[in-house]
């Protein structure tokens, strides 16, 4: 009987997830064409790709979201869509999705990755590799311009600092490098997190944001306060956000940021690379944007990672003191209203100057 | 409009005695800087010391007068003294009713002559520096070098430790080399955007009364001199300085005094990027950072000027600042 309930409440859940996913997200358009990379792992992962509009530019873009999102952030309807409003100024454009984080869309017989085996490190081995990869191929192109948001842009410091190659000219988007940054909660988190998180595989957060998708925005939760500026947002881009746009969160990567967090470094699982530490010789021009109003990747752990940098860099805060109606949280640099009028086009300048 | 405003403050019941400062009140006096010159002090005595307390020594912000920390009678001064601490505060060479010497003010007299001078007003042997924005770097300086003996702890208000230039408008501002004159510079109109430059780059705070606001922006900014507004550009543009005859942060690696930073993350003047590194630099420090954000369970944000003044200030920070100066009393009876 009690299975029944369970199996009974599973079954709601996963029909009222998929009803506000529906209602509340919309599907990617006609021209997105779904593409698939093979990892060294073997692993398939997906990319949403977009043909350049116009006289086509020689470089491609690659677009990677960050934490718990997957790559609907960075296209998340015509409005709101970093990879779109690339596309139609001639750049042809490759939103990847870390592995799973967006895997309903990999074609049935895609291998698709266990999670248990996920941790911050798999994705700057072997994800954002092959995809670096798959981008060169299908364009014919020897190298790609990079847009990491959150996490998307600490993976790509990893992947630099591992030696990684191919990326031409990169923007960072509130990326925090540095984990400990004096919260409340970091007590807790050093002498309780690993035990908390040793044996959580995954977090459903997809599931759980499609269910809060009517409320989100509507009430105010610390979720809210963390990742989004509801001055500079709607509402509806919001929900849409939390209904298609969140991924599932691998149990490895929290574990590895807790370890972060103790040791005072963004370091691989191991100890053995400070990421860091290996960026004064990386060459890549980058451009770091932090987020004056953003409560995850404080400006103060988002300069960390351009101090780091060596080779031609510049730093940003997207904020009314530079000239944005609003000062920007987390997933506003992405999503928010005025972001393709204001954030967008300083994307464009830095790869038009590079 | 000076004067006007010394005169209303006589007036109020929140007055400043001259005299001996033998009972609870405000109390101004004269202090002699070694080079000569007469430097105003501003003692608070409260009503019910706590007893074994240090006094806190209160470093106004480079282009401000001590008026930021006790604006018509409200303010971190006042705030502190009330609950049991004796604090201090004090206008720099040349600002407020200090002596303005007959050549340029620099930045290495303010830490060489007038913290040594106003520390030495307060009469006692060991103290808290509190600092705020520049003036906080001055105050970490002091701490690492000519007042480490007596200095038990420092408070820092996105007091910065790695300069940088926070955004073309101050960058604009500083980049002239000649004086600067905050109270005319600071009241022009923001571009793009409704009220002035004091609002965009100093004011951001939900809970900040709009007349403090106003008394701030009309009384307690004053001018930076040439020397200092050039040595202030090429510090943000270099991210280092020399202060003291010795380079600029990286002298803090003799800073041993425990440390409590609070970042305001809005604040447009003196960024909280500035200021959070200060346990890189200070690596015999026992440093405590708070970022200051809704997130964390604060009320706001706080901007520059939400540091020292508003609600937030005084029913949030300043809890956090008193318990930071018991525990050096604490630590002081340990020793």
């Amino acid at each position: 009987m009690r299975a029944c309930v369970v199996i009974a409440l599973a079954l709601a859940s996963l029909s009222g997830c998929a009803i506000t996913r529906t209602y509340y997200g919309e599907p990617l358009p006609l021209d997105a064409e779904v593409l698939v990379a093979h990892t060294a792992d073997g692993v398939d992962i997906p990319l949403i790709h977009y043909q350049a509009v116009g006289n086509k530019k020689p470089i491609p873009i690659l677009f990677l979201h960050g934490i718990s999102a997957n790559a609907r952030h960075m296209d998340l309807d015509a409005e709101h869509s970093l990879a779109r409003w690339f596309a139609a100024r001639g750049y042809e454009t490759f939103s990847l999705s870390l592995r799973n984080t967006l895997d309903e869309i990999l074609p049935e017989n895609a291998h698709r990755a266990d999670p248990k085996n996920t941790n911050f490190d798999t994705y700057s081995m072997y994800d954002l590799p092959a995809a670096i990869a798959l981008v060169k191929e299908k364009t014919g192109a020897s190298e790609v311009d990079f847009v990491g948001h959150s996490m998307g842009g600490m993976i790509y410091y990893a992947y630099l600092a591992r030696g990684g190659t191919g990326i031409h000219a990169a923007v960072v988007l509130g990326s925090p490098t540095r984990l400990r940054m004096g919260s409340r909660i970091e007590p807790f988190v050093i002498h309780q997190g690993e035990t908390v998180l040793k044996s959580v595989d995954v977090v459903p957060n997809a599931s759980l944001a499609a269910m809060i998708v009517p409320v989100s925005g509507n009430v105010e939760t610390p979720v809210e306060d963390l990742v989004i500026n509801l001055d500079n947002t709607d509402v509806s881009t919001w929900q849409k956000m939390v209904a298609i746009g969140t991924g599932d969160l691998a149990g490895g990567v929290l574990r590895q940021f807790v370890k972060c967090i103790i040791d005072d470094k963004l370091e691989s699982a191991d100890g053995s690379i400070d990421y860091l530490a290996k960026l004064h010789d990386v060459k890549v021009p980058t451009l770091v944007i932090a987020a004056k109003a953003d409560h995850i990747g404080l400006a103060t752990s988002v300069k960390a990672g351009y101090d780091a940098l060596g080779g031609e860099k510049k730093f940003f805060v997207a904020g009314v003191e530079n000239g944005f109606a609003r000062d920007y949280g987390h997933c506003d640099l992405t999503v928010g209203e005025r972001a393709p009028y204001e954030v967008y086009p300083l994307i464009r300048r830095w790869f038009e100057q590079h | 409009m000076k004067a006007l405003l010394a005169l209303l403050l006589a007036a109020s019941p929140a007055a400043v005695e001259t005299g001996a400062p033998n009972k609870p009140g405000v109390y101004r006096r004269a202090a002699i800087s070694a080079d000569g010159l007469h430097l105003a002090v501003y003692l608070y005595v409260p009503e019910r010391p706590l007893v074994g307390a240090p006094p806190v020594l209160l470093v106004p912000d480079l282009g401000t007068t001590h008026d930021i920390y006790d604006v018509a009678g409200e303010g971190l001064a006042r705030e502190l003294a009330s609950r049991g601490l004796t604090v201090e505060t004090f206008d720099w060479r040349g600002t407020g009713l200090s002596q303005l010497p007959d050549h340029d003010p620099t930045l290495d007299e303010l830490l060489a002559q007038d913290l040594p001078t106003a520390a030495a007003a307060l009469g006692e042997k060991s103290f808290v520096l509190l600092g705020w924005g520049y003036g906080g770097a001055l105050a970490y300086a002091a701490a690492a070098g000519p007042l480490k003996a007596q200095t038990r702890g420092v408070i820092a208000l996105n007091s910065v430790v790695d300069a940088d230039v926070p955004n073309p408008i101050v960058e604009r501002l500083f980049a002239g080399g000649d004086a600067l004159d905050l109270s005319r510079e600071l009241a022009s109109p923001a571009p793009q955007r409704r009220g002035s430059l004091f609002d965009l780059l100093w004011v951001h705070g939900a809970t900040l009364d709009a007349s403090e606001v106003n008394a701030i922006e009309a009384h307690t900014l004053t001018p930076l001199s040439a020397s200092q507004v050039s040595q202030l550009s090429a510090w943000m543009h270099t991210r280092t300085t020399m202060l003291g005859g010795k380079p600029y942060p990286d002298q803090l690696s003799e800073l041993e005094a425990p440390v409590l930073a609070l970042l305001g993350m809005r604040d447009n003047w003196s960024h909280p990027e500035f200021a959070n590194n200060i346990h890189d630099h200070a690596p015999k420090s026992h440093v405590e950072v708070h970022p200051l954000t809704t997130f964390e369970g604060y009320r706001e944000d706080p901007g520059h000027l939400g540091l020292v003044l508003g609600r937030t200030a005084r029913e949030e920070l300043v809890p956090l600042m008193v318990d930071f100066v018991r525990a050096q009393s604490a630590l002081e009876v340990k020793k």
